[in-house]
């Protein structure tokens, strides 16, 4: 906590950054936390010291600089996201952590897209397989009257599933290898 | 204000290169953040965001190319996290400058050609 600011605009705005800053680092349970947030601080206390100006203009310059903190912090907290994912099997995770990639852009976001795609045709896989034997006719290679082809899961029923029962071993299998092939991928993202 | 396609693709060349400015800026010494925002603006033009720079960083670590240590604070100054570039780091920005050298260098060679 810097203690050499004396006005109280300018601590006011000061503390509100840290809260804002725990706040996103609360998001993250790397061990790098600790660290960070000492670091964090100094370096937001090195601004303040640096820049021209009276001390609430330095406070407020040195926050707009250093960014929002969970913005500044949003690719650590998705590579925390999906790494915590990973571990624990919690796709919501990963999914959370793929679209907060997705949404900071660049090539990884773009990679995260992928990623994202990949997830979904995983799940669809797998859904394909599991939920056969009980609607036959909205799950699979569906085939509608107008002549259209779809692979997927509908609500609306087909007049033929062209994989027949094979569905459930290729729906298994193939979600199997895109989860290992995703796995694989992410765990190189992190 | 619009950015030029020429600037837009100079900043996308500047990304790029971060790393290997990074590793430029703790070969000499070792630094701690706010150094490296400002040796990299100073020394290569180089606007690096914080948001940009503190991935980056522990990126570096993670790969092996950085280790980090607190120096003990004294009355003057404070504890402060630096950053020293590894082995593994150095042997790592001898083999980006090498490639970048060749790489610039075959664009040398092809806008001379071209001319």
């Amino acid at each position: 906590m810097n203690r050499r600011l004396v006005s109280p605009a300018a601590r006011s705005l000061y503390v509100d950054y840290i809260q804002r800053l725990d706040r996103a680092l609360s998001r993250i349970q790397d061990t790098l936390v600790g660290d960070l947030r000492q670091e964090f601080i100094q370096h937001l206390d090195d601004l303040i010291e640096r820049l021209p100006g009276d001390e609430l203009d330095r406070v407020r310059l040195a926050c707009i600089q250093l960014g929002d903190p969970s913005v500044m912090l949003a690719s650590l907290i998705a590579s925390d996201d999906i790494s915590a994912g990973l571990q624990g099997w919690s796709k919501h995770r990963v999914v959370s952590g793929l679209l907060r990639r997705a949404i900071i852009g660049g090539k990884d976001g773009v990679v995260a897209c992928i990623q994202l795609a990949s997830l979904i045709l995983m799940v669809t896989l797998v859904a394909i397989a599991v939920l056969s034997p009980f609607l036959p006719l909205h799950v699979g290679l569906l085939r509608y009257p107008d002549g259209q082809v779809l692979l997927g899961v509908s609500t609306v029923p087909a007049t033929s599933e062209l994989l027949g029962w094979w569905r459930v071993p290729i729906g298994l299998l193939a979600g199997f290898i895109a989860w290992r092939l995703l796995k694989r991928s992410l765990s190189a993202s992190i | 204000m619009d950015r030029s396609p020429a600037q837009n693709w100079e900043t996308q060349l500047r990304k790029g290169v971060l790393e290997m400015a990074i590793l430029f800026a703790m070969r000499d010494r070792d630094r701690f953040a706010i150094e490296f925002v400002e040796t990299l603006r100073r020394a290569a033009g180089l606007d690096v965001p914080e948001g940009t720079l503190y991935p980056l960083l522990i990126r570096l670590v993670k790969d092996g190319w950085a280790q980090t240590y607190w120096s003990a604070s004294s009355e003057t100054e404070p504890p402060r996290k630096y950053y020293r570039i590894t082995d593994e780091g150095r042997l790592m920005l001898v083999e980006m400058w090498a490639r970048w050298s060749r790489l610039a260098q075959s664009m040398r060679d092809l806008g001379e050609a071209s001319e």
